[in-house]
């Protein structure tokens, strides 16, 4: 079917159809968004870029607490191990067997819960 | 020309967009307004289509023209926005009317220009979206069958068939609502 073929009265009846209007500039408010994307990109690039070195002092920040509790945690139980003798012996026992009893409890939920999945 | 501008485009000058913005926003917004038939909507087809465009410009191959890719960028998004309005873009709604476009033709030619458009749109609304759709791109539009086959991404038969469909799906649903008003006038 070439252009030539076209239905001349439907198209004549079709050109009556409204043909609706824009409300507003097209060109400016979609430039704008086309801007806004471009900047927000460029942003998220910038963030990314610095979400690392954000990491990294989280990462130093939790290591250093990590040793200034133990620090703490240690002298602490030594301080107690003065006036009570094998204080720090009970207090590893007691640390080591609620680690091993946690690590089995979660072994148990998981295999428990994939036994459930079947 | 445009591939100049694609060129630019890709190569981050944001400014260069602007070029195929004032050259296609008046067909693209003829083209959504085909698809949706509401001007709001239109709108808001045309302003997504081209940030889409804007987005997938470095996807475009060259396969077709910019302007048949942007096209079909803007019918599927004229059609994400009828199926969240809920409405049906392809529907099999078999009109078993006989048809005479003579018939038609001269009863709605002896109606006032106002008149005649309130018939034509309310036709086209009551029509399925694609049939509406394809049936003003080829003839409001001009566009050739060649490029509704890669805009609306169907086969050429395809497109014959649901144009000749169209064709009579249009003068089947005008011709009853010009009886319709006609016995209510009477």
């Amino acid at each position: 079917m070439k252009k030539e073929e076209r239905d001349q009265e439907l198209q004549k009846l079709l050109q009556k159809a409204s043909k609706g209007n824009s409300r507003f500039d097209l060109t400016s408010v979609i430039m704008n968004q086309v801007i806004a994307l471009e900047v927000k990109n460029k942003l998220a690039k910038k963030y990314l870029r610095r979400s690392w070195i954000f990491v990294g002092l989280a990462s130093l920040l939790a290591i250093k607490l990590l040793y200034i509790f133990s620090y703490f945690q240690t002298s602490f139980i030594a301080s107690i191990d003065i006036y009570y003798p094998g204080f720090a012996q009970v207090f590893l026992y007691f640390t080591i067997s609620g680690l091993i009893g946690w690590f089995l409890y979660q072994i148990n939920s998981i295999v428990s819960m994939q036994m459930s999945l079947k | 020309m445009d591939s100049i501008y694609i060129q630019k485009v890709t190569a981050g000058d944001i400014n260069a967009f602007e070029y195929f913005v004032e050259k296609y926003k008046g067909k693209a917004f003829s083209v959504a307004f085909s698809v949706v038939r509401d001007s709001t909507l239109a709108d808001d087809v045309v302003q997504d289509a081209f940030i889409n465009a804007y987005k997938k410009i470095e996807t475009f191959r060259g396969d077709s023209t910019f302007s048949t890719w942007l096209m079909r960028i803007v019918v599927n998004q004229g059609i994400k926005v009828l199926r969240k309005k809920k409405v049906q873009f392809e529907r099999s709604k078999e009109f078993a009317y006989e048809v005479i476009d003579s018939n038609v033709n001269e009863s709605i030619k002896s109606m006032q220009a106002k008149e005649q458009q309130f018939y034509i749109d309310k036709t086209l609304k009551t029509m399925t979206a694609r049939e509406a759709s394809i049936l003003q791109l080829f003839y409001l539009q001009e566009l050739s069958l060649k490029e509704i086959e890669e805009i609306m991404e169907l086969s050429a038969d395809h497109v014959k068939v649901i144009l000749h469909r169209a064709r009579k799906q249009f003068y089947g649903i005008l011709q009853k609502e010009l009886k319709h008003e006609l016995t209510s006038i009477i």
